[in-house]
This record gives structure tokens, sequence and C-alpha cells, in this order.
């Protein structure tokens, strides 16, 4: 009887001991959807403090719980490609996150150049277009319930261009503007800790007309500016419609979604018209969270 | 760590990009009534009409022919013209590394006046500017272009000219880039004060220079008639244009030869 008893207390003090370990230790970081770990994109939530996003279309850190550093990996590699390195960065910050509610702010900036050689006439004629884009987003986020959350969110983009060309007759250089207002939603729906459903529309609602402005030089004493008002793509109202899913295990994640419309192009903000993309848009993005 | 206000960071960036450069189209001046008078002048001219107003006509043309200031200003938006020619190509401006098909917009036009030492090195804002706006509209030129002359100071046969004031240039009509505008009535709009050295003159005329060289004048009258003097390129041939048609007049000899009713002043 002795003997029954002290093993018995013996495997409870194993036990007790054993579960209170994992209790002070932190968790491993996972990447499963639960209550405090959360969508990143297209909601209020961001990194915790500590914690790195590595992937395909991005690459983020938390600096404090409240707020997270990003990079989009495409302007760089589409830079390196065209050998002109184009940088941009993302803060966003959730700075309120309380029970059911979660609000977030993000600014990013991404700068970038476009260089071509082409012959025209026999002549070597360069052109270069440098650009300048600033995002601007406000986010909320609600928990309906445990399985069932809603995102809403408002992107103001802003746009710079400058560019030329030479050798020319009349080197005629400027800088095109336009802005434009996304106004953007997603229901997400977790069927499970790993699959997540997701329902996103995306519309514009504001395109700013679109301003060009060139130099005109005629002589030591004469210039001109011009200013012309464009319309390139006729982007006003412009939307999309993108069924989706997220599936998020320890560390991997995979985000995709397929559906019609206008391509948002989310890391700089702007707008492919269906026109071009054949009325598909998509989203897509592997990356590991730890 | 408090967190920062990121709603002043939010107001910022709204900000930045609410400051986003826009094209602001300014409306012409409306010359209409200058356009109309001299395409029908109202005034039936007399003597009395003349012994009135013929100090008055030969003090504009003396100031418009000596001081060559309408050529001036249509020198600086005809070499504007030219630029934009070469610029647009079948209605498509080049600008930007880019092609703008037909584009609505505007020009403003800034010249620095050449200053009466014709050794300077290089063009000097201290001798004045002339800054005009030009319309585009679907890739021609509207018939307006407009703007101001800020002591400008230009050399004409080595007399010391400046000239400060309002201007508006027509053309008739939308023009197009390739057209060259010396070959064109323009119709001139000034008001201001042109300087010969101590001397100082208030000009304001309306003036029209056709292709030929011909100069005309816009006289109104108090009673608000109007009538148009002319002067050909040799200022030996002059005459009136009044509601009755078209005659000759002499102001040196003080005389107009209006048929039958003939007339001294």
């Amino acid at each position: 009887m002795r003997q029954r008893l002290r093993r018995l207390l013996l495997v409870a003090l194993l036990a007790t001991v054993v579960t209170g370990s994992m209790g002070l230790q932190p968790p491993p970081a996972r990447a499963y959807h639960s209550y405090k770990t959360r969508l990143l994109d297209s909601t209020a939530y961001s990194l915790y403090r500590r914690e790195f996003r590595i992937g395909l279309m991005k690459f983020s850190y938390g600096m404090f719980n409240w707020l997270q550093l990003s990079t989009y990996t495409l302007p760089w590699i589409a830079g390196a490609a065209l050998e002109q390195v184009a940088p941009n960065l993302e803060l966003k910050s959730t700075f309120f996150n309380r029970r059911r509610l979660a609000l977030s702010l993000s600014f990013e900036f991404a700068e970038g150049g476009v260089e071509s050689t082409e012959i025209d006439n026999g002549e070597l004629t360069t052109s270069t277009v440098n650009y300048l884009v600033f995002v601007t987003g406000l986010t909320s986020s609600v928990r309906i319930n445990s399985n069932i959350s809603t995102h809403l969110g408002g992107v103001f983009t802003g746009t710079d261009v400058a560019g030329g060309s030479e050798p020319t007759g009349n080197e005629v250089r400027g800088v095109a503007v336009v802005n434009m207002l996304q106004i953007w939603g997603m229901l997400e729906w977790r069927l499970s800790p790993v699959v997540a459903l997701t329902m996103t529309v995306r519309w514009l609602p504001y395109v700013s007309d679109t301003v060009a402005r060139a130099n005109l030089e005629i002589d030591d004493n004469t210039g001109a500016i011009i200013g012309i008002q464009v319309e390139v793509f006729d982007l006003k109202n412009a939307f999309a419609a993108i069924p989706g899913a997220v599936f998020s295990w320890e560390r991997a994640n995979i985000r995709i979604g397929v559906g019609y419309g206008d391509f948002f192009v989310e890391s700089v903000g702007l707008v492919v018209p269906a026109s071009i993309v054949r009325n598909i848009s998509a989203e897509f993005d592997v990356f590991v969270r730890f | 760590m408090p967190r920062p206000p990121f709603i002043l960071l939010l107001s910022a960036c709204v900000a930045l990009g609410a400051c986003a450069p826009s094209l602001d189209i300014p409306p012409p001046p409306d010359i209409q009534p200058v356009l109309d008078a001299f395409d029908a002048p109202t005034a039936d001219v007399r003597a009395e009409i003349m012994g009135e107003t013929d100090d008055r006509i030969a003090r504009a043309s003396e100031n418009i022919t000596e001081s060559l200031l309408l050529r001036r200003l249509l020198d600086i938006i005809e070499s504007v013209r030219a630029g934009l020619d070469d610029a647009i190509d079948d209605g498509d401006l080049s600008a930007n590394g880019d092609e703008y098909s037909n584009p609505n917009g505007v020009v403003d036009i800034i010249s620095i006046c050449p200053g009466w030492d014709l050794q300077a090195p290089e063009p000097d804002v201290a001798n004045g500017t002339i800054d005009l706006t030009m319309l585009l509209v679907e890739g021609r030129i509207s018939p307006e272009v407009w703007g101001t002359v800020e002591g400008c100071r230009f050399l004409v046969n080595d007399r010391e000219w400046s000239f400060d004031g309002g201007v508006t240039v027509h053309f008739g009509d939308v023009v197009d880039v390739e057209t060259d505008l010396n070959q064109l009535v323009v119709t001139f709009v000034v008001e201001g004060t042109l300087r010969l050295g101590e001397l100082s003159f208030e000009l304001a005329e309306s003036a029209r220079i056709s292709a030929g060289g011909r100069l005309e004048i816009l006289i109104q009258l108090a009673d608000r008639r109007t009538f148009v003097y002319f002067f050909e390129p040799d200022e030996i041939i002059q005459g009136i244009r009044d509601i009755t048609g078209v005659f000759g007049c002499s102001l040196e000899n003080r005389e107009c030869d209006k048929g039958s009713d003939g007339f001294f002043w």
C-alpha cells in the first residue's frame, strides 16, 4: 500500500513538474490560426515583438507588439532586374487592440526607376522614368465570434512619376501625378486552426485626374512648363472580388485567392485595369512566420 | 513604451498626398468685345472725331512700332509654338518618356528679358520677365495667350525700353502647332507703362498685326463707339475702317479721303 501510494505521488509530482514547466516556458511561436495569432494581410493585426515574417512577397519584423516594419520583395526584384534598386518600406501599427476590435495605421513609401534604351531612326535614345509612391492605410478588424472576423480598410495612394528622354530635338522632361483612394473589405471564416477562408472585395471610388508636367526648354531666356490632364486608364470605380484561403501551419503559411475584376497591386497600392489582366484578380503569398 | 501619436502621422500622410500637384486650368480673359469691335466698328468718323483722337493714334502707333513690343511678345509665343511642334507629333505629346494623345492642359511660358547690356554673359532676372499662359486643347493651341510683363528691359536700335503691364494675345481661332503664328492676324490687348529712358507712356491699346505687317489700332470713343485706324508696313498708306467702310487718311496732312465726304481737321 505504501509503495503504491509512493508511486502515485511520484507520478503526480512528475506530472506537476512537467506541466508546470510547460507553463513557465514561452510557448514556441506557432502560426496556426488562433485567438492571438491572426491573419496579417488585409487586417489590422501586426506581428508581435521580435516575430519575423519572411515570404515570397513580403519581409516583416515586429519591432514592438504594436509596430511592424516591412518591405515588399517585388519592387526589389524588379529593380534588380532593371539594374535600378527600388527601395520600399512600410510601417504598420496596431494602435488599438482590445476585445473584439483592432485598429491599425500604416504608411509605406516606394521609390524606383526604370531606364530603357532604344534605337529610333538610327539614333540611340535613352528614356528614364523615376517614381515615388506613398501609401497610407487605415484598417479595422472586428471579431464577430471565434470563427468569423470582418476587416475593413481604406488606402490612399499618391504617385509621382518623373521622366524624360534624351537626346531629343527638344528635351521634354516632367512629372506625372495620380492619387487614388481604395476601400476594401474582407470576411474571414476560420474553418480550423490551419484553414481560413476569405472573401475580399476592393473598390476604387476616387482617382484623381492624372496630371503630367513637362519642362520645355526654348532657349537660354525662354522656357515653358506644360501641365496636361491625361487619362491613361479609366480606373475610377475599379473593383475586384477575390475569394481565397489562408493555410497556416506551425510556421509556414500559404495565402491564395483568385477572383474577378481589376488587379490591385497591394505592394504599391496601385491598380492594373481588368482589360490588361483579362479580369483576373489574384492574391498569392508563401511565407514563414516565427 | 508610450505609443507615438500616430493620428498626427496619419494627418501628415494624408496632407502630403492631398498636396500633390493638381492642374488648375485658368479661364482666359474675355476680349470678345475687342474682337467684335475690330470686325465691326460702330463709329462714323468725321473731322471732329479725328481732331479728338489724332494725337492718341499717332502716339500709340509710334510707341508700338518703335518699341517693337508686340513683335517681341509674338516672337516669344512663336518660339514656344515651334517647341511644341517638335514635341507634338500627330497630336501626341512626347514627355516623361511616354506619349500623351491630344493633350488638354496649360503651358506656362517664362521668358527673361534680354536687358540693355548686350554683352551680358547669361540671362538675368533683374532685366524683368514675361509670364504668359497658353492653353492646349486636344493638342492644339487655344486662341488666347495672356499674362504679365514685369520690369522687362530690352533694346531697340540702341534705345533702352522697358514695359510693365498686362497683355492678351488672340489668334482668332484654335491653332495647329504646325502653324507659323506670324502668318496669322493677331490681336493684342496691352495695358501698362512703357518707358524710354526718362520718358514714360501709359499704354492702353488694342492692336492687330497681320501677316503682311499691317498694324491696326482700335480707337474707342467716350460714348463707346469704335473705329480702326490702320498703317500699312511702309506707313505711307494709312486709313480708317469705320461703320461706313474703309478709306484713306493721313495724320501728317490731317485729312481723310472719304469720297464725297472727305474732310480735313
